[in-house]
């Protein structure tokens, strides 16, 4: 009997094994705790466009949490496991930090993450019954709780990305595709967080107007240029976006099939069912430009590189998106596809500027050239920083 | 545009009177919804967006199904969001409880409908939504989150010291001097990098602060000042416009409408002794400056609080101190000098202990206690009824119930004040707490009419005002001087409204007492001032009471 069960026990270990491909089960789970708070926070979002009430247990807020316990959960367990049970494979794998814990430089990125996530719950609480429901999403408790997530999504990168980086050239087939997937899908979440985090600069409203484009410049290749040169393949940042995009789509599309009731008062616009968030912006051109340069000119330095980039990234970006705001005005862009009809219950229906760019809003002329150079300087930077900090992700190894 | 104007106009002569609040957040409500007496009271938030308590008493046999939803004046009853439901609590039958949710500032209204399975009914009671609180953080979460920040920053220069450096070698490699030289610039590094950013954060959190503080509710600034013209005291009021920082629109002075018959009540209490009280109804020489004279009243340092209501539902009141000159004409003593025919004062005993003079006069009335027999200035007498427990105590609901005796001890038949049977004035003896009250509640009556007409009207809440406030202004003084040439009984018809007064109606508890509901908002000395009507004269009475901790 006991050897029946020892025999079953080690086919389940054999089996888990060939299922996971020997990549170890916590990245599995810190990727999808990405996508946890990715889903809890657009839904979370949506819910205060629809119903505006919630509780500190509604659903968004147990998809965060949810996520938030397992990023948190596994990687600490990790670190536990490594330090005080682990063998010394294990420990050769790991950083060692404050004389006793070993971990590695994911898990230390999710336990803080998780932790400043923690924090920010008791804090939002005390600034909601301090300074009221704040209706925005940059307030001080929501930034701590935004780079909690952000450093758990951040987290699951470098998690993904050590283990490559730990296995490059002798991976088999099967396993490099799924962690080049993991490091693709955990990088998208990520620029999902990122994308929420700056989405009150990014409105359909502002799209003719240069601070857009700044916005945009300062803050995404940052991102999309770190994610390039770190990918293992060719199309890291086009990826990227690619998931963001999607990830994007398929929230705006789903959650307004679900009925939703506006909760508080005054209620504007009478919904019955939930607003989705934002149809995704245009990055996916720029990415795949930047791409496509880094591929090309290979053999330039960084800092060249960094000037050739920005002026694709911005008058890419452009070039797509200043039309494509035009079209999410028009008529043809209110349907489930691209969900522009959305809108705040306690906004009004009826307001003057819903389907149109208000004229003192849109750049032009002189304004429009000097806002795209300042553009451009900012994209410029935040590219170059992306690069250096794409230089050092290659080189994580623990 | 013009039948608007005249319709709007037409409605404010039915307009009721207005409420005083200064330290006293909560409002209760007593009426009819339907066939059921209830009484509401909401303790609306400090801070916006918040939560109102709302509670509601009710008598009834029957299980009842209670909701009540926030209704906003410039949203109407269109934009209200589903009700919420307020459950009975539990041992206290008639009693239910709930929350609801104020996410505005502004004028708004709490609607409680009661459902009993065969009828709807409902009533609205005004609440103006209005952050008036800055809050400190309690130091038991202070220190948690403390704890939590200094370990979060401890990892944090951990994880970038790492990051420079261990975390870029391979596998069972060990950290040489230039690697353990890297750990240490890391560490360096996300120290100042850490420090910068907590003290960007520091100053944000700030911001925020100032910003809130900015935009929190205040009263609007208003000065008092005492000219002497003609042998006559006058008081100028003057209200400051421009010292509004939050809800400027709703609280424009052209939107002031009459309550009463007066566009603004306004009461004068000596401080420190409390023993001179004057209710005086200023009239408007400009949208921000009104005029009264004053009555003979001892020299000394006065408060002045005076209550206006607008056309959008926000009712008020502006306060200041003023110094009242020596004047060599002795005072009338007694209760009353008839100024505008509804403008009283009275000179009672002090209530606090100080080195200001007692008025001394042959005539001066002595202040009552609950429970005691008072004697008023025409013979008759009123009683404060004493609470069961024998003292008021703070935050408990209470009927403060007066009994009016003629001089030969029987029931005293009241007449109407102002379109109320009574009004009662409480203070405590800082000033921390002032209240203007009715016998049905503490809310402002004017108030609740606008945004009843209002909610039935529907629409936009603006498109129905006039453009330019001025010619709002101007049609509400050409109605005023149809007040003033209107007899008593006229105008007493029009501002009690739909209010009976039958005294052959069995069901009604007579005109011989009158009653507030009232809870005192804190523990302290309190003076409370009575004021009604009987044989067409205004009688003033005065009740001193302590009020203890719960």
């Amino acid at each position: 009997m006991e050897t029946i069960a020892l025999e079953n026990n080690k086919r389940v270990l054999s089996q888990s094994a060939t299922a996971t491909l020997g990549i170890p089960l916590y990245l599995y789970a810190t990727v999808f705790a990405s996508l946890c708070v990715a889903v809890g926070i657009n839904w979370d979002i949506s819910w205060h466009m629809s119903i505006g009430r919630d509780g500190l247990l509604s659903a968004p807020h147990l998809a965060v949490y949810l996520g938030a316990l397992i990023a948190g959960g596994f990687s600490a367990y990790e670190v536990f496991r490594i330090s005080f049970w682990g063998n010394q494979a294990d420990k050769d794998k790991s950083v060692k930090f404050w004389g006793v814990f070993y971990g590695s430089l994911g898990s230390m990125f999710c336990i803080w993450g998780a932790l400043a996530m923690l924090t920010s719950a008791p804090f939002d609480d005390w600034w909601h019954n301090t300074y009221g429901l704040d209706v925005t999403i940059l307030s001080p408790p929501h930034t701590v709780l935004a780079l909690g997530i952000i450093m758990v999504q951040f987290g699951a990168i470098i998690s993904v990305l050590a283990v490559m980086n730990q296995n490059q050239g002798e991976m088999a087939a099967k396993k490099k595709k799924v962690l080049s997937a993991m490091f693709a899908l955990s990088a998208g979440f990520l620029l999902c967080m990122v994308f929420t985090l700056v989405s009150e600069y990014l409105r359909r409203g502002n799209m003719h107007n240069v601070s857009f484009y700044q916005v945009s410049a300062l803050v995404f290749p940052l991102f999309l240029v770190s994610i390039s040169r770190a990918y293992p393949g060719k199309w890291g940042a086009t990826f990227m976006a690619a998931i963001y995009s999607l990830f994007m789509m398929v929230m705006a599309w789903i959650l307004p099939l679900f009925p939703a009731e506006p909760m508080l008062g005054p209620v504007l616009n009478r919904i019955t069912n939930f607003q989705a968030f934002e149809f995704p912006i245009l990055l996916i051109f720029p990415a795949l430009a930047i791409d496509y340069i880094f591929a090309k000119f290979h053999q330039w330095n960084d800092w060249k590189l960094s000037i050739l980039t920005a002026f694709a990234f911005v008058l890419v970006l452009m070039a797509f998106q200043w039309p494509f705001g035009d079209f999410l005005q028009s008529p043809y862009a209110r349907n489930w596809f691209f969900a522009q009809e959305s809108w705040y219950y306690a906004m009004p229906p009826d307001f003057e500027y819903r389907y149109a760019f208000q004229p003192w809003r849109e750049s032009s002329g002189m304004a429009l050239l000097q806002g795209t150079a300042i553009a451009i300087g900012l994209g410029f930077v935040s590219i170059r920083l992306g690069l250096a900090w794409g230089n050092w992700m290659k080189k994580v190894q623990r | 545009m013009r039948n608007k104007l005249i319709a709007i106009v037409v409605f404010f002569i039915c307009i009721m009177p207005a409420y005083t609040h200064v330290g006293s957040p909560g409002v209760i409500f007593e009426g009819q919804a339907g066939k059921y007496d209830v009484m509401v009271n909401i303790n609306p938030p400090d801070v916006i967006p918040g939560t109102a308590l709302v509670t509601l008493l009710v008598e009834s046999e029957r299980e009842l199904k209670v909701s009540a939803k926030p209704v906003y004046w410039f949203a109407g009853y269109e934009g209200t969001p589903k009700a919420d439901e307020l459950l009975p609590v539990k041992g206290e039958s008639g009693k239910y409880r709930g929350i609801v949710w104020m996410m505005n500032s502004g004028s708004s209204s709490v609607e409680v409908t009661i459902d009993d399975g065969e009828e709807i009914s409902s009533v609205f009671v005004p609440v103006m939504a209005i952050a008036t609180a800055q809050k400190e953080m309690e130091p038991g979460l202070g220190y948690v989150l403390a704890i939590l920040a200094a370990l979060l920053v401890a990892i944090m220069i951990t994880i970038v010291a790492s990051s420079a450096s261990t975390a870029m070698l391979k596998p069972g490699e060990l950290p040489d001097k230039r690697i353990n030289r890297k750990k240490w610039f890391g560490a360096i590094a996300s120290i100042v990098v850490l420090a910068l950013l907590l003290f960007g954060g520091k100053n944000w959190w700030d911001s925020w602060a100032e910003d809130y503080n900015r935009y929190m509710y205040k009263p609007m600034a208003a000065k008092g000042e005492i000219i002497q013209e003609a042998g006559k005291q006058k008081l100028i009021f003057k209200a400051d416009e421009k010292s509004l920082t939050s809800l400027s629109s709703l609280r424009k002075m052209n939107w002031v409408i009459p309550d009463h018959g007066k566009l603004m009540h306004m009461f004068m209490i000596r401080k420190g002794t409390m023993d001179v009280f004057a209710h005086l109804h200023p009239t408007r020489i400009d949208s921000t400056t009104f005029e009264t004279t004053l009555p003979n009243l001892p020299s000394g340092r006065y408060y002045i609080f005076a209550d206006i209501t607008r056309v959008t539902g926000f009712a008020e009141t502006l306060v200041d101190t003023v110094d009242i000159p020596e004047m060599n004409v002795a005072f009338a003593s007694l209760d009353s000098v008839i100024l505008d025919k509804d403008d009283t004062f009275m000179i009672t005993n002090a209530l606090l202990d100080t080195d200001q003079p007692q008025l001394l006069d042959a005539n001066m009335m002595i202040c009552g206690t609950p429970g005691s027999i008072t004697e008023l200035p025409d013979g008759s007498t009123a009683i404060l009824e004493a609470p069961a427990s024998g003292d008021f105590v703070a935050n408990e609901l209470y009927k403060l119930t007066f009994l009016i005796q003629d001089p030969d001890g029987e029931p005293a038949e009241l007449e109407p004040y102002l379109g109320m049977m009574g009004h009662a004035v409480i203070m405590r003896e800082d000033a921390g707490v002032f209240i203007h009250l009715h016998p049905v509640g503490n809310y402002s009556m004017g108030s609740q009419q606008v945004m009843e007409e209002r909610f039935s009207r529907g629409g936009n809440a603006w498109a129905a005002l006039p453009k330019v406030s001025k010619v709002f202004a101007d049609s509400i003084d050409q109605v005023l001087v149809g007040y003033s040439q209107m007899s008593v009984e006229e105008l007493d018809k029009i501002m009690m409204g739909d209010m009976v007064h039958d005294i052959n109606d069995p069901a009604h508890e007579g005109h011989s007492v009158v009653a507030f509901p009232y809870a005192f908002p804190e523990a302290g000395k309190y003076r409370i001032w009575l004021q009604f009507k009987r044989n067409g004269r205004i009688l003033n009475a005065a009740f001193d009471t302590e009020v203890k901790e719960f």
